[in-house]
């Protein structure tokens, strides 16, 4: 890290602080990355503010989908800061901050698979989602419950691959680089995560019926 | 098992994505989120993270290194992180082993101790009510229903403590505090004698305010007002209990609310300084008003200046935010027929406002309290509920209105309440009370 960028973010921040009598006025204007990871290091409260806000939905997002609405969902995201903070000394270049965070998300979601995978213990699902409630259609839930009993039984860089091609919508590249994998590792992950998907969905009712569908109508 | 082409099978599963992806949906609902950025705020400012994130071989002796040395291969395979290990907490002067999750009550009179393992110690004081929710090594949680909790926290650099009020958390950082919580007028006060604490949530900023050594918070969910300010010596050793007091700094008191940023100071806390501040008020400006004194906290003072003036005069003619501090000034001095007054007057001067609908629940509380007469209680919690059922107060109400029901002897409708209440607020403070009354 910069001392100089770092020096220049206290300062930035100090002269924007109003001080009214015992009560400090924090600032409103947007910090940059490079101010997030001093402030950060510093143990800043507003950093932190900071940083959710313009990370924390997307890092809510991705372990939603990697994990599928998981009952542990909000402990996992709790981790994910955990690493953040643990690391946020060693981060070189502040300005690929977004992306080590995200490194850090598919990491920690990594080491949840497997742990819970070790420990042989079934985390319930959350049932899936206040939206598919709120839209009410039968199967709704179902369908995404029944997606994820399937990739429980992948490698977690099978499923991780897998989850970050097909609901993120994510380039090959880009799920490469996510998971940190060489291109051709990721593509040797997804065609075997395809594989073991597409056979166990042709046994199971809700998805084969799903597919079904889409063949017929082309 | 059947057989699909390979670009079929490629637009297949995008659209099973798809359908993945709309079932979920972006995450979880707006309240976790919040409550996530809250956690993360709180770990930042900490900075336990920082310092507490090593390998869990640190504190194993030498004798034991082969096996956990086995155990980390293992581990480091798997992904396997060590479990949380409890912190053990006793509470009362029995010493009675305490479970996580288990309300704990002090009764008028009594103050009931909570020591834990690490040499941390909480008091909770008469006619308070907490529970610790969870006590591990990493994490200690504890929720404050009503009433005053002090504490005295060893720091030891990894565990994060948090004392939970109402809609405030108070994240500790090693310090000595005290946390008052009245929830019937939504008053938090925090005082730090010892190191510092980060207070969020509630109308407070949503990055929290630290408070260190030497200062008093008093933050006020009703009317938005947060006051920090200098504790007085003598305050001070009666927060902290004797031999406790540190030097501290006076600073002037200060006080703003940053919804409106008219200035006030709201909250029942210790009245010591209130000879003080008459004093210089009325050296710079002769007699000071009944707005002063409540300024002041000198609320006795208040009411006696108000009286002079005429109490039906002011609830007649006063605006409404002098009003309201005018019927607060009263409930704090305990004259509840000038309160009353005042609150009804909210009611019939600004009807249809917020403070209409928070007056009916005060006029509720004081029904319940000063003229104990639980079928009036029932009538303006009812009020409340119609007016504001979404309301800051919503789930206190409607508890209050459950025990207004079951007190007046309306049996049934109190059990109705009481499934109401159980169906939304699961967790909520009148809980028991909603269960017990179910099974009578």
């Amino acid at each position: 890290m910069n001392e100089d960028v770092g020096r220049e973010a206290s300062r930035g921040m100090k002269a924007s602080t109003e001080k009214l009598r015992g009560v400090t006025r924090l600032p409103t204007r947007k910090m940059s990355d490079a101010e997030i990871v001093r402030g950060l290091i510093d143990s800043d409260p507003r950093a932190a503010a900071e940083l959710y806000d313009r990370y924390g939905g997307k890092i809510n997002s991705k372990v939603w989908r990697l994990l599928g609405a998981d009952g542990e969902h909000d402990d996992v995201v709790h981790q994910v800061f955990v690493h953040i903070m643990a690391g946020i000394e060693k981060l070189k270049n502040p300005d690929s901050l977004e992306d080590w965070i995200y490194g850090i998300t598919v990491n920690t979601v990594r080491r949840e698979i497997r742990r819970r995978k070790y420990r042989r213990i079934l985390v319930p699902m959350a049932e899936p989602p206040e939206r598919s409630e709120e839209r009410g259609g039968p199967d709704q839930g179902l369908f995404a419950k029944q997606f994820y009993r399937i990739l429980e039984g992948m490698k977690a860089d099978d499923r991780i691959v897998f989850v970050l091609r097909f609901v993120e919508g994510r380039s090959l590249g880009e799920v490469a680089a996510a998971g940190g994998y060489s291109l051709s590792t990721a593509k040797r992950r997804l065609t075997r995560a395809k594989r073991e998907f597409m056979k166990k969905a042709s046994r199971d009712r809700v998805l084969s019926s799903f597919i079904e569908e889409l063949e017929d109508v082309g | 098992m059947r057989n699909w082409k390979m670009s079929d099978e490629m637009k297949i599963l995008e659209r099973v994505g798809e359908r993945v992806a709309g079932d979920l949906g972006d995450g979880p609902s707006a309240d976790r989120r919040e409550a996530q950025k809250r956690a993360f705020v709180s770990l930042a400012a900490s900075g336990a993270s920082r310092r507490g994130h090593r390998p869990i071989l640190v504190f194993v002796g030498v004798a034991a290194a082969a096996s956990v040395a086995a155990l980390l291969v293992v581990g480091a395979l798997f992904g396997v992180e060590p479990e949380e290990k409890p912190m053990p907490f006793w509470v009362g002067e029995g010493e009675e082993i305490g479970s996580a999750g288990k309300w704990v009550h002090a009764r008028p009179g009594d103050e009931v101790p909570i020591r834990f393992d690490n040499g941390s110690r909480m008091e909770l004081e008469e006619q308070s009510a907490a529970r610790v929710v969870e006590s591990t090594q990493e994490k200690v949680d504890v929720n404050l229903s009503t009433g005053k909790l002090k504490a005295d926290i060893k720091g030891n650099g990894k565990t994060e403590w948090a004392v939970n009020a109402g809609p405030y958390k108070v994240s500790v950082l090693g310090t000595e505090f005290r946390v008052d919580w009245n929830a019937s007028t939504s008053t938090l006060e925090v005082a730090v004698t010892r190191g510092k604490v980060l207070v969020q949530g509630g109308n407070l900023s949503e990055y929290g305010i630290k408070l260190e050594a030497g200062k008093r918070l008093v933050a006020n969910g009703l009317d938005g007002s947060v006051a920090v300010e200098a504790i007085r010596d003598r305050e001070l050793q009666v927060v902290a209990g004797a031999g406790a007091v540190e030097e501290v700094a006076e600073e002037p008191s200060a006080s703003t609310t940053p919804r409106d940023g008219a200035a006030v100071v709201a909250g029942p806390v210790a009245q010591g300084r209130s000879a003080v501040g008459r004093k210089a008020a009325s050296s710079e400006k002769g007699t000071p008003s009944w707005l002063d004194l409540a300024e002041e906290r000198d609320y006795a003072g208040a009411v006696s200046a108000a009286e002079e003036e005429g109490i039906d005069a002011l609830v007649e003619g006063l605006p409404r935010d002098d009003l309201w501090k005018l019927a607060n000034a009263a409930r704090y001095a305990r004259r509840p027929m000038v309160s009353s007054k005042a609150y009804t007057a909210v009611r019939d001067r600004f009807p249809g406002t917020g403070k209409a609908a928070t007056a009916a629940f005060m006029l509720g509380r004081m029904a319940i309290d000063d003229k104990a007469s639980p079928e009036a209680a029932r009538k303006w919690f009812s009020i409340y509920l119609d007016e504001a059922p979404g309301g800051p107060l919503a789930e206190e109400a409607l508890g209050r209105l459950m025990d207004a029901c079951d007190k007046s002897g309306r049996g049934e409708e109190a059990k109705r309440k009481a499934r109401v209440y159980l169906s939304r607020y699961q967790d909520g403070i009148f809980a028991k009370l909603a269960e017990s009354i179910l099974q009578q």
